[in-house]
């Protein structure tokens, strides 16, 4: 058959030129389709919202275009007071949890993986506890009759008891308690990747293990440190449950101003002038991370400077950084010489590791045992919440479910959580094959529009959403709530599904096609069940994310309709009892036993 | 004789860079064809694009005389054994084997009989309830066979499909794979870059070299009548050295760069002036020992002679100071010293003009 015979077998269709120039670009764009429904969604329920409720900022109460309400915000010693007090507490916590998390984020990074691995749990443990079961923990241990004062005088410390709460030392134990996880978790993935072979290098060349320390290990930790440190102070900005429930009147935060500017005053500029600062100094903080170090250590790789334009900025920063390690180093070295001189260096080593391992258990106890102490209050006979009842009762968990309050806040969050896992996990599974398997111009830039939920604080997220539903009439049903944490957990879900398909083998699915499985069945018969496990960890976030979410619960409920963390969260304001150390129990166990079946569903999802 | 593929023109390219140039090809039915080349040389890419796992650029492909080009892979009625295996792990073996089957909406009955035949046939009747992780590499190897061979696909295509084996297994297998393609008569395109199993299996070889086919022929065609350097010194090992035409007709008469003459049997269609290549395969050179007639004739110094079990390496460095390998059935005869004069032959007829370049 030659080649002409060939071509008249079946003679190619004489298409229109326009379409044909159009279609091998339709095409091409055919994979990226699955894009569509999520950005749609985040349109019409993040950006649009959020827009709208920034812009208000620019208008005065009439509608007219102003500039008075920043000028207010600015002159206004009252607001200045609350940015001053937000970046003050932000910046303290930053502090404590990254000193905190460093030796256990050390300590793990420095374990044989498989002991790292069941060590993580117990960082995970309180990441996955609910802030305000934490934080009504903190309540009963730090009261003037609570534990930790209790111990203080049995111990002769203190001749009265401290003032530990409703004050910033009360703030602060809260969020440090709430941040250090975090802190750990960013820290770990790039303290993992250093190379020990540098350090044992450096010895043998004579530098001292203080030394060694401090100017060789330190310094390739800076990116982890640095991601950690900003992570932390952006979300601490957002705080207010922390600050409202441990902390007096002179420790109110920007996020609590906002909610009392919307939900007592409706006062719509203020409350979005304030959203707009909120919203800024997250950015700005945000941006100045990446012209420093560079967004990459986020993502666990070391930040590549030489790559980057190096800005004067940078450079000035890096001089001090260096300044202060080298300070550090020769300080460590005086000291680790003392040390030396005193120890063999053989006791020194083991002295250096049991330290870390004492510093690790330190920090540990102080992420878990805390919480722990719910749970005998809640077995109390009596009517006070004590962290030591001095008796036995199963009747604050009848109160709990004879209350109709609580079984109706209970079976909503279990319905939103369902619900708004299910919208999360298929729009953000359809979004994250996408995402995974096609290299397109602007991919960066779809990942941030998808990630934006996370970078924008929820307190802007919970006004916007409050403002578009007022119109829409969705305030108060549980569409809206859905719709609503659906926004804030897809992220999640994109991120994990994304990571589960990126180790994902696509010769299965080829091999599937070639033996005549066609895109759906493919999908449903080889891809989805394969990726399962996977997918099952992304549900379970998301569900997790709604059920413990409160910022944007606080708006959209109302009514006949609350939630679980909302029901809490009213009764924490107007008095601590037992029946709320109760729910905390049970809340503890459900989240307890959610995050060892999310491990289970992890590793089988690694076996493949 | 009836064309089972053919593809025309079929063109790969990922912006700038060629993947597959302009590539026609056409295999009949019952062949073994083997795609040979280095790595990157574009043969998965000619796979995957006559299995529809990749669009083409250009050019247009025909399975069983109808154009598939624009066809999903699921519809091409072809199988793939993939260098991985790619067996679901998630299923059972049996289901593994099945799948093909369900797709085709086969009854029960009648996808359980060929699921039990295709097990027996590659003997691992056994293992039907297992899951593929829990078999060795050769066992996967071979219900990744199994599971091609059960829905009879007009053509198997196989991408290095021995690759992750060792060489005991590799060339068990080798043997398997033949052994399914007489007693079934498949059509099979096989992809390797290992040339004894491309000579040993194959019906013919299809050379790919820089994104393009070099040459096309049967292994002996190959091996004896290379069309260029870079195909005498894939396959084999081969002497092969410069020179200039000085004369043609019947026979063609080439003159080295130190006046020496080589004679060769046929014309090899260049005018004279050209430069050339010439070459000769190890074993057709003889070290002469009693003084036989060549057409060509040599001498030079012993470098070394290497016995390798049945046959002998012998080097020897000529007067010109080229190296030619000579390989020798071992006879047992006492080979000369190293450093000693020798001898080298070969006849007209198993030297080869190849063009110029690479
Ligand atoms: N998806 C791709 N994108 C860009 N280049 C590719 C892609 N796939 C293959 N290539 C290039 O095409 C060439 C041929 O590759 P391939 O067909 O895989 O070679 P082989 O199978 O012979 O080793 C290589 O140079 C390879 O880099
Ligand atoms: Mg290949």
């Amino acid at each position: 058959m030659t080649a002409m015979s060939a071509r008249d077998y079946e003679p190619a269709p004489v298409a229109e030129p326009a379409i044909s120039a159009l279609q091998p670009r339709l095409r091409r764009a055919r994979p990226l389709l699955p894009l569509l429904p999520l950005f749609a969604f985040l349109a019409l329920f993040f950006f649009f919202p959020v827009g709208q409720i920034l812009s208000l900022s620019l208008f005065d109460q009439s509608g007219a275009i102003t500039s008075a309400n920043f000028a207010k915000a600015f002159s206004d010693p009252l607001y200045f007071d609350v940015l001053l007090i937000t970046f003050k507490i932000a910046g303290w916590t930053t502090v404590i949890s990254v000193v905190g998390g460093f030796p256990v984020a050390y300590y793990l990074a420095n374990a044989a993986p498989h002991s790292r691995n069941a060590l993580v749990i117990w960082v995970l443990l309180p990441f996955w506890t609910s802030f305000l079961v934490r934080t009504f923990a903190w309540m009963i241990l730090l009261g003037r009759n609570g534990a930790v004062n209790q111990l203080l005088l049995a111990l002769g410390i203190v001749d009265a008891p401290a003032s530990l709460i409703f004050n910033l030392t009360g703030t602060l134990i809260g969020m440090s308690h709430a941040m250090l996880p975090l802190a750990v978790m960013t820290m770990l993935p790039v303290m993992q990747t250093i190379d020990g072979n540098l350090s044992r290098a450096a010895e043998t060349l004579g530098a001292g293990r203080a030394q060694i320390f401090w100017r060789i290990y330190i310094p390739q930790c800076m990116p982890g440190i640095s991601a950690a440190a900003m992570m932390v102070f952006i979300s601490s900005l957002g705080f207010f449950i922390t600050p409202a429930l441990l902390g007096g009147a002179r420790e109110t935060m920007l996020t609590q101003v906002i909610i009392t500017q919307i939900q007592e005053l409706l006062n719509w500029p203020a409350a979005s002038t304030l959203s707009v600062l909120l919203l800024a100094a997250s950015i700005l903080v945000f941006v100045a991370y990446d012209r420093v170090v560079g967004l990459s250590s986020l993502a666990g790789g070391s930040a590549d400077r030489s790559a980057r334009t190096v800005s004067a900025w940078s450079r000035i920063l890096d001089v001090i950084g260096r300044a202060v390690v080298n300070g550090l180093g020769s300080l460590c070295a005086g000291i680790g010489a003392v040390f030396a001189w005193l120890l063999p260096a053989r006791a020194f080593r083991g002295l250096g590791r049991g330290s870390s391992l004492a510093l690790f258990l330190i920090v540990v106890a102080f992420l878990l045992i805390p919480t722990l102490f719910v749970i005998p209050a809640s077995f109390t006979p009596g009517n006070a919440v004590q962290a030591n009842p001095g008796g036995f009762s199963l009747r604050w968990y009848e109160a709990v479910f004879a209350s109709s309050d609580w079984t109706s806040a209970a079976w909503n969050s279990l319905v939103v959580g369902l619900a708004s896992g299910a919208v999360a996990l298929v729009l953000g599974t359809m979004a994250a094959f996408a995402m995974a398997w096609n290299r397109f111009p602007g991919k960066t830039a779809a990942l941030a529009v998808i990630l934006s939920p996370l970078i924008v604080p929820r307190i802007v997220i919970a006004v916007a959403l409050f403002f578009l539903y007022s119109k829409l009439e969705l305030v108060g049903t549980v569409t809206g709530l859905v719709i609503a944490h659906a926004v804030l957990a897809v992220p999640y879900v994109v991120i994990t599904v994304m990571a589960v398909l990126a180790t994902y083998d696509r010769r299965l699915d080829q091999a599937a096609a070639v033996m005549g499985a066609s895109r759906w069945q493919t999908l449903r018969r080889i891809t989805l069940p394969i990726i399962k496990p996977g997918l099952l960890s992304a549900f379970l976030f998301a569900f997790v994310t709604s059920f413990d979410e409160l910022t944007v619960a606080l708006f959209l409920t109302g009514g006949s309709f609350n939630t679980l963390p909302r029901q809490m969260w009213s009764d924490l304001l107007l008095q601590i009892n037992p029946t709320l150390a109760a729910v905390a129990t049970l809340l503890l166990v459900l989240m307890t036993g959610l995050l060892f079946l999310n491990e289970r569903f992890r590793r089988s999802a690694g076996r493949h | 004789m009836s064309e089972k593929l053919r593809t025309e023109q079929v063109t790969k390219r990922y912006n700038d860079v060629a993947a597959l140039q302009p590539t026609t090809l056409s295999m009949r039915d019952g062949e073994f064809l083997t795609l040979l080349g280095p790595s990157g040389s574009g043969k998965t890419t000619l796979l995957s694009l006559i299995a529809g796992l990749t669009e083409p650029t250009g050019g247009d492909i025909w399975i069983d005389g109808r154009r598939v080009t624009d066809e999903p892979s699921a519809k091409r009625g072809l199988g793939m054994v993939f260098q991985n295996y790619a067996l679901f792990p998630h299923l059972s073996i049996y289901e593994n084997i099945a799948f093909p089957l369900r797709m085709r909406r086969m009854g029960a009955a009648e996808i359980d009989a060929a699921v039990r035949r295709v097990l027996d046939l590659i003997h691992l009747p056994h293992v039907a309830e297992r899951l593929p992780r829990e078999l060795s590499g050769g066992q996967q190897q071979r219900i990744a066979l199994a599971r091609c061979i059960v829905y009879e696909p007009s053509i198997i295509l196989m991408d290095e499909p021995l690759g992750a084996l060792d060489k005991n297994l590799r060339e068990h297998m080798q043997t398997e794979i033949k052994r399914l393609h007489v007693e079934l008569g498949i059509t099979i395109l096989y992809v390797t870059h290992d040339q004894e199993e491309a000579l040993s299996m194959s019906d013919r070889i299809c050379l790919m070299n820089n994104a393009r086919v070099e040459q096309i022929g049967t292994p002996a065609e190959l091996y004896f009548k290379p069309a260029s350097v870079f195909a005498a010194g894939f396959l084999g090992e081969s002497n092969i050295a410069p020179a200039k035409v000085l004369s043609t007709g019947t026979e063609t008469l080439l003159g080295s760069a130190d006046g020496s003459t080589i004679r060769v049997a046929a014309d090899a269609g260049h005018r004279t002036d050209v430069e050339v290549n010439w070459m000769v395969r190890p074993e057709r050179l003889k070290l002469i020992r009693d003084g036989e007639a060549h057409e060509n004739i040599r001498r030079g110094q012993l470098l070394d002679a290497v016995f390798v079990g049945g046959f002998t390496k012998i080097n020897v460095r000529l007067d010109d100071g080229t190296t030619l390998l000579a390989k020798e059935l071992t006879s047992g005869q006492p080979l000369p010293e190293r450093g000693q004069s020798v001898t080298l032959g070969w006849s007209a007829a198993d030297a080869i003009v190849l063009p110029p370049g690479a």
